[in-house]
């Protein structure tokens, strides 16, 4: 129908399957983000040292660059070691990715009472969490395993692919730690944000809960001479659980069973929040 | 319509309620608005369809048995704060689990069959509803295709669907720059963009200015008389339901209070006639009565009547000068919807007592 004709009439089509269309809210919302340029300009700064670490191992298979530093490559070691500090180098930029991304994700819906217009239709709370979800799982892992696992292959292609094979448990290690990493920091993003509604206060609030996690942490590992705290700071547990996949058992005296279970009470008390909080309609009391 | 609820209506003992309601029973038999209106899609389902459905929240009880199947075109729900209204609209959607009953949207179950009632619904919430930094075509297209429209009919549809609602010329803009009655408008886009079935209306006129809330009454009747689509209108406004609905569905307390179909309403009471006589008006009375009319002393000099088939306004002035009468007052009247909902409500007090 043309435009000017303005008289209403019925969408008779074929609708699109049921299972993609969480991706929906994944492309729009994706698009709503890059539309600032600062944060598409910081999106490219969280490459720097993902790119630096691809130079060093670079050179130091370099013939030419060897000759002039015969002993760069026994100083930069391709280890557990080197792959642990690019995980936290790109945990501390992960994690402002999401605090800059994460709140305006949500509660732009709940401030403008969004959430009764997806869920009138064929979606359900459990895809609009998927779509969310999506954005962030898709930025972070653009900062932290996709880079890292490309610096791995690069590194294998220069030294022998059997490398690749020796270290298995470095690469999944890297895998697995940035998949509870993502997960960890954004349901963290999300359930803050659906808390706090109110978009710069949801940053600071997840700024907030991770320096109070560190806080509470660093108290109660002092009063009780243990390691324990960290049970109680989300950026740290899965610090820690990273370097333990990444094949770092001195990390903290912390045993790996607790800090998992300790995660999933992290896990499970952020999607509480998030149950209670994205309803379609003012629950009042 | 079939409600199957407690209703608070009765049928009244006064002749001119006896003779309204026959000719409202003639009416209704013979309006097509009633009749379930099969389409090849829809097969003999009703649109909505509520079996003894409870909604409690905590110790209230919104919704308290509702049941009925109803198949109107464009249904008012009316009903005083609290009454409901919001609450059955929830629970249409399935933001609202029933705590007991069941409900069905063109024969979907809600509980076992959500998403696909839902794919048939449009809604337009009562509040301000929006996602702030998105023009309004980006915004609706997107609404669309959460529905299940491809992406490509998505774009056409929403541009089809903000110049259907006038907002063709602003569709660029970003929606929280819009006034509160070009937000209205774009709910209705979003609500109408992927052809629904059954348009849900929460207090569609709320806030507007006069101009705006015709312009909005207009259009609801404009997508009413395509036929194509169910209206369910919530609201407080009388006046809005009676100028788009052609049923009425009040409720109170959570249960039917009353339904009716204003169309079967207004033909049964074009005769309906209030006088107000001087003189000796039993003989009038007597004399009317011969003559076919049914009358019924209304206070000491007011009678309301309605006329016989063959008999006009001209006839009662014949015949009160034949019967030494001065008719010093006579006004049409029929039973606005400000009476059906006051005898509603007024009929649930009593029948409560």
């Amino acid at each position: 129908m043309a435009v000017f004709e303005r008289t209403y009439r019925r969408w008779q089509g074929q609708p699109t399957a049921r299972a993609g269309r969480f991706l929906v809210l994944f492309r729009y919302s994706i698009g709503e983000v890059f539309r600032s340029k600062w944060l598409t300009a910081y999106f490219a700064l969280c490459f720097v040292y993902p790119l630096g670490s691809l130079l060093l191992i670079y050179l130091r298979r370099n013939a030419p660059f060897l000759t002039v530093f015969p002993g760069f490559e026994q100083a930069i070691a391709v280890d557990p070691g080197f792959f642990g500090v690019f995980v936290t180098v790109q945990q501390v930029f992960g994690f402002l990715l999401a605090v800059t991304v994460g709140p305006g994700l949500i509660s732009r819906d709940l401030v403008n009472n969004g959430l009764p217009l997806y869920l009138s239709r064929p979606f359900t709370r459990g895809e609009y969490l998927l779509g969310k979800f999506s954005v962030l799982a898709l930025l972070l892992s653009a900062v932290t395993w996709v880079p890292g696992l490309l610096l791995m292959l690069v590194h294998s292609s220069l030294v022998g692919w059997s490398w690749l094979g020796e270290n298995a448990s470095l690469v999944a290690g890297l895998f697995v730690g940035s998949w509870f990493w993502i997960v960890g920091i954004s349901l963290m993003a999300m359930a803050v944000s659906a808390w706090v509604r109110w978009r710069f206060l949801a940053g600071f609030g997840m700024i907030f809960f991770a320096l109070a996690g560190g806080l509470f942490h660093a108290m109660v590992s002092g009063i009780t001479q243990s390691t324990w705290g960290y049970v109680f700071d989300l950026p740290g547990l899965l610090h820690v659980v990273w370097l333990r996949l990444l094949g770092d058992t001195v990390a903290t005296g912390l045993p790996t069973v607790a800090a998992l279970i300790a995660l999933a009470g992290f896990f499970a008390f952020f999607f509480g929040l998030l149950h209670l909080k994205l309803r379609a309609y003012e629950v009042i009391r | 319509m079939r409600p199957a609820s407690s209703s608070a209506s009765r049928p009244d003992e006064n002749p001119i309620d006896r003779r309204a309601a026959r000719l409202a029973a003639e009416a209704e038999a013979s309006a097509p608005a009633l009749v379930p209106t099969p389409s090849s899609e829809a097969g003999s389902a009703p649109v909505i369809e509520l079996h003894d459905l409870t909604v409690r929240f905590g110790r209230l009880e919104a919704l308290r048995g509702v049941g009925g199947a109803f198949d109107g075109r464009a249904i008012g729900l009316l009903g005083p704060n609290g009454a409901g209204k919001t609450t059955l609209i929830h629970t249409l959607l399935g933001f609202h689990r029933p705590s007991a009953g069941s409900a069905r949207l063109f024969g979907h179950d809600l509980g076992a069959e959500g998403s696909a009632a839902r794919a048939l619904v449009g809604y337009m919430p009562e509040r301000d509803a929006f996602v702030a930094g998105m023009s309004a075509v980006r915004f609706i297209r997107m609404m669309a295709e959460l529905s299940g429209v491809p992406a490509a009919q998505a774009l056409e549809r929403a541009h089809e669907a903000l110049f259907f609602v006038g907002l063709g010329e602003a569709r660029y803009r970003p929606l929280e720059t819009y006034s509160l009655g070009m937000k209205q408008r774009a709910k209705l886009a979003q609500a109408l963009v992927h052809g629904p079935r059954l348009l849900l209306l929460d207090e569609p006129t709320n806030g507007l200015d006069p101009p705006a809330r015709e312009r909005m009454l207009r259009l609801i009747r404009d997508i009413r008389d395509t036929g194509d689509v169910h209206v369910v209108v919530s609201s407080h406004l009388l006046r809005d339901v009676e100028e788009c609905c052609e049923q009425v569905l009040i409720l109170k307390d959570g249960q039917i209070a009353h339904y009716c179909d204003l169309a079967a309403e207004r033909r049964a009471d074009r005769k309906f006639l209030e006088l107000e006589l001087f003189g000796p008006s039993e003989r009038f009375i007597d004399a009317a009565r011969r003559l076919g009319s049914d009358c019924e002393p209304h206070g000491r000099r007011r009678l309301k009547m309605v006329l016989g088939p063959e008999q006009s306004v001209r006839d009662l002035y014949h015949l009160a000068a034949e019967v030494g009468v001065q008719i010093r007052h006579i006004d049409y009247k029929r039973d606005s919807l400000q009476d059906i909902f006051d005898k509603a409500m007024r009929g649930d007090a009593e029948g409560a007592s």
